[in-house]
């Protein structure tokens, strides 16, 4: 007899189907996929279709714009792949999970060191869903503080520089919630932020101010030390590029209230935008309105140290409807692979190649400012390690370019009012080599001369 | 104690006193000619307001020392490949280690969210032929990619129920939800502005007079999760559909439960209108620790022009996949929203989590639709004998034939002191991940046990077996399961202490010093 017979005996049932007799067979359905295939067949299927993506080590490739090329060191991988940690489920069981909580309650610390926050949680999807639960947050702190009660607060004040597929997140869930984005301009000379315009928006109803450092063309605001005596006691939410943080200075020195970010660049491929990591801190005294996991340190019966999961009453499971936010899954295992990465490369290390990578980009801004066609940088405030170039012709002849081995970044020009058409976006990842500029700068000798 | 069980015998977690990351001492830097330039460089190109004067406080250490601690880590972790995981509502199944492979390949990780479509086709096909798999199994008319997890399928969801009733100019701000439904229903619904309206279960199973009601003009959707999260299949859901969808109101379905029914029936079958799918559960893909997850949403018809971008969508010719690649080479890095676009906007930055998509494609193409419905049989099957067993040792106050989950009591031990915490700690010691525990709420002292079908017999005889000498423990040793688990990495674990004076991060620990 073989198992399944026997498990059907011992349930007193003559047939799995018994076992779904209390499906109404009005409501019976069959499959309509294919049948399965083995190992073999589906490894070499899917090696013919995913060989037809143009993959960037194949190319000199600059596209960025929240997402960058730069090199992921072998460890991080092998890491991430230790099977206790990828097939483990949320730590709910923390005597048996004291891995995976060592290493989110590192990731927590480097990030909070790295950012100079009080508070980082364990993750969030990515930098886009973190921005709009950082909203969230931050209209729950101004509504629960008393200082103007009731719903006529509902204005966030949300700088236009930002990451438009960032922006496109941020007015999603802004509709959702009611409330209102006001934009506040850049200054078309430097690309940063007005800060007339900023102080003009402050009205009584804008409970927050979001902006992006560096924004989402490259160009540091440097002037973001002001912001705090601009916006008063609005909540201050800042997007960072961790990476660029070995060079800037750190979101809690110019007194952010929440920061949040996407970390994909320390350590995480592309993936084709995901899944990366969206980061999310903030002071200590907002703790309590904070999405997400967290994970404290505290001790086991023995008094020895130990990882949990904490203040988990803001959470779903537990304040069902009154949560702070319905998060659930998350993205831990890229919280591990950030959190190894960082302790590889270590503040030194990412102070190099922030540099390195600000270099490369200086160089490949003058090499595309040298034709005729080119201007670049378009805008004249200082750049971390990508910048706005204009390239006439660059949306026709953006194939030509893939053809000649380049990526030459990611146009613009539609996306932005009163930006120049032929405006490109572009970005160096710490992957990039000086024989990849070589290779831009023939494409553009091509370009010029025909 | 006589007799141990061979695995209480066998399994001891490793037990190390494991430094932080960031105690450990870092590699010393040697300041060199280049970075004396490089210093001057930056000095010259970065504005002084913002130039962080000196690097991050965080040390560098030697690829081996970083391996070592992660691998000792690692050995301080239960996963799938540990052992029986039989976390109800998780669908802790094996992840085949092939789907890891193909994501690792550079074709995947090496691509950019805003190449142009004819340089990612790869990426599309697979997006596309997703797509259309989830909506056959769900029977939807369209299906989105964006979300990255449950949760954000459901508030997706939620999202697409408010615009459509605002479209319709109909004035609905409440959503219904059973008093079993797990905590992220009534939070995408609050966080998506609406007012949730709990409604008490009866046996277990929707109250239908309940529902009744609650359901006003106000309603604007009905959450649910068929089976539901005790395990049992609400076979009355055609009737719970009628009087849903006679009151104008729409139904959504969590389909964090599919793992029962892909095969039998499916949500369309049962007269859902939105439906999210748990990629990192019943489509194999590995739950991370934690995540990455992706939570696909698929809708009917009438709502498709709704959903974020990528998405799949029927037509008379077929499935076609709409994305927002089109105008990248056109200078619009952005799909226009406004005009014809009626979509509730994006979620996600990009195309969702494309890695988890990936793998779960590979692994509908392993299973294919024999071996999904398999799937689905043997999760019941094992389901049903396993709680056959636990029937003879604890209350399991719901159902008779249950789908792939069942949730027992543990309230008969209170007497003795002994909560389900305490049974799953000493669970730990013989070498199993305990069940979900104090979830549903309806249950007292619950054990939600879902064994998944890729478990044979002899597992889960070890399981009930295992569950059975804890029970006894728990009546004749009580102290001893109070101070389990003793097995483990670290023995009980202080979570009151750990929220009293929350130590979030080591930085934060020096400074309070
Ligand atoms: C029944 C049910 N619904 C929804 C969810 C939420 O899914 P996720 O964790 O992917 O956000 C879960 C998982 O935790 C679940 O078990």
């Amino acid at each position: 007899m073989d198992e399944i017979e026997e498990m059907l005996r011992y349930i007193g049932v003559k047939s799995v189907d018994e076992l779904f007799e209390d499906i109404p067979r009005s409501i019976r359905r069959d499959l309509a996929i294919a049948e399965g295939t083995d190992e073999r067949e589906v490894v070499r299927d899917l090696e013919r279709i995913l060989s037809k993506n143009l993959c960037a080590r194949d190319y000199a490739f600059f596209l960025g714009g929240g997402v960058y090329f730069n090199f992921v060191p072998a460890i991080v991988k092998a890491i991430t792949e230790l099977p206790q940690f990828y097939t483990a489920y949320t730590p709910y069981q923390p005597e048996a999970s004291q891995g995976i909580l060592q290493a989110v309650f590192e990731y927590q610390s480097l990030m909070a060191e790295l950012l100079e926050m009080d508070v980082v949680n364990a993750s969030m999807y990515d930098g886009g869903s973190a921005a709009a639960e950082a909203m969230l947050m931050a209209r729950r702190i101004r509504w629960a503080g008393g200082d103007r009660k009731g719903q006529d607060m509902d204005s966030i004040a949300v700088a236009k520089n930002i990451n438009p597929y960032r922006r496109r997140v941020l007015e999603t869930y802004a509709g959702v919630a009611r409330i209102n984005l006001i934009y506040v301009d850049f200054d078309k000379k430097t690309g940063k932020i007005d800060m007339a315009g900023l102080d003009e928006k402050m009205s009584d109803d804008v409970f927050a101010f979001y902006m992006e450092n560096p924004n989402f063309f490259g160009v540091v605001e440097d002037e973001v030390v002001r912001v705090r005596d601009v916006i008063g006691d609005r909540i201050f939410i800042v997007g960072v590029n961790p990476y660029s943080l070995g060079v800037i200075i750190p979101p809690g020195r110019y007194d952010a209230d929440i920061v949040v970010g996407d970390a994909q660049p320390l350590g995480l491929s592309m993936n084709m935008g995901g899944p990366s990591l969206g980061v999310f801190a903030c002071k200590a005294k907002y703790v309590r309105r904070m999405p997400g996991r967290l994970i404290g340190m505290t001790a086991d019966a023995d008094g020895r140290r130990a990882f949990c999961m904490t203040l988990q009453t803001r959470e779903q499971h537990i304040r069902r409807g009154r949560a702070t936010s319905n998060i659930c899954t998350n993205n831990t295992l890229c919280a591990i692979a950030v959190a190894v990465y960082l302790a590889l490369i270590g503040g030194v290390g990412l102070r190099r190649l922030g540099i390195e990578t600000m270099k490369k980009a200086r160089k490949l801004c003058r090499v595309i400012n040298e034709f005729e066609h080119c201007l670049s940088p378009i805008f004249d405030g200082k750049f971390f390690n990508e910048f706005v170039a204009k390239i006439d012709g660059i949306k026709e002849r953006y194939h030509d370019f893939v053809r000649n081995g380049v990526f030459p970044g990611i146009p613009i020009g539609d996306s932005f009012e009163g930006m120049n058409p032929n405006a490109i976006l572009v970005s160096v990842g710490d992957a990039v080599t000086d024989e990849d500029i070589e290779k831009y700068r023939r494409a553009l000798e091509v370009m010029a001369s025909d | 104690m006589t007799n141990a069980s061979p695995h209480q015998e066998q399994y001891r977690q490793a037990r190390y006193a494991e430094k932080l990351i960031l105690e450990y001492e870092g590699e010393p830097t040697h300041t060199t000619d280049r970075d004396t330039e490089y210093e001057n460089f930056l000095r010259k190109e970065m504005p002084g307001a913002i130039l962080r004067n000196e690097p991050p406080h965080i040390p560098s250490l030697p690829e081996y020392i970083v391996a070592r601690h992660y691998t000792r880590l690692a050995e301080m972790n239960y996963g799938i490949t540990s052992g029986f995981y039989p976390l109800g509502s998780c669908t802790m199944k094996y992840n085949p280690t092939v789907l890891e492979e193909v994501a690792r390949w550079r074709w995947v990780a090496d691509i950019h969210p805003l190449q142009p479509e004819n340089a990612v086709e790869g990426a599309l096909q697979v997006m596309k032929e997703l797509g259309i798999m989830l909506a056959e199994i769900s029977g939807m008319d369209a299906v989105s990619l964006q979300p990255a997890a449950g949760a954000h399928g459901e508030y997706t969801g939620m999202a697409i129920v408010r615009k459509y009733f605002e479209d319709m100019g109909q004035d609905r701000n409440e959503v219904i939800i059973p008093d079993t439904a797990h905590g992220t229903n009534p939070a995408s619904a609050a966080m998506a502005g609406f007012d949730v309206i709990e409604i008490k279960s009866k046996k277990g199973y929707v109250d239908i007079d309940a529902l009744k009601s609650v359901l006003s003009t106000r309603t604007a959707a009905f959450m649910l999760t068929n089976p539901n999260t005790l395990g049992l299949f609400e076979s009355d859901v055609l009737k719970i559909e009628k009087i849903v969808h006679e009151a104008g109101a729409l139904l959504y379905y969590d389909g964090a439960n599919l793992n029962a029914i892909m095969g039998i029936t499916n949500p369309r079958a049962m007269g859902f209108d939105i439906v999210h799918f748990n990629l990192h559960k019943t489509f194999a893909t590995p739950h991370g620790g934690g995540g990455p997850g992706s939570g696909p949403i698929g809708t009917i018809e009438r709502l498709a022009k709704y959903l974020p971008l990528p998405k799949v969508v029927r037509t008379e010719q077929g499935f076609k996949l709409e994305h927002s690649l089109s105008r990248i080479t056109n200078g619009g890095c952005l799909e226009e929203k406004g005009g014809n676009d009626e979509t509730i906007g994006s979620v996600h930055t990009f195309h969702g989590n494309f890695i988890v998509l990936l793998k779960s494609y590979a692994y509908i193409r392993l299973m294919g639709r024999d071996g999904l419905k398999k799937a689905a049989e043997r999760a019941v099957l094992n389901a049903n004998y396993l709680k056959k067993k636990v029937e003879k040792i604890l209350d399991v106050p719901y159902g008779e034939i249950v789908k792939h989950e069942f949730v027992a009591s543990c309230a008969k031990l209170k007497k003795y002191g002994i909560r389900a915490k305490d049974v799953a700690k000493r669970l730990l010691d013989y070498g199993f991940h305990p069940p979900t525990i104090y979830f549903p709420l309806i249950v007292d002292e619950a054990l939600m046990i879902e064994p998944t079908e890729t478990e044979n017999k002899e597992t889960l005889d070890a399981f009930s077996d295992a569950l059975q000498r804890v029970i006894e423990e728990s009546i004749k040793n009580t102290e001893f399961v109070k101070n389990a688990p003793q097995n483990t990495a670290v023995s009980r674990v202080d979570e009151v202490l750990a929220a009293r004076e929350p130590i979030l991060n080591y930085r934060r620990r020096k400074n309070e010093k």
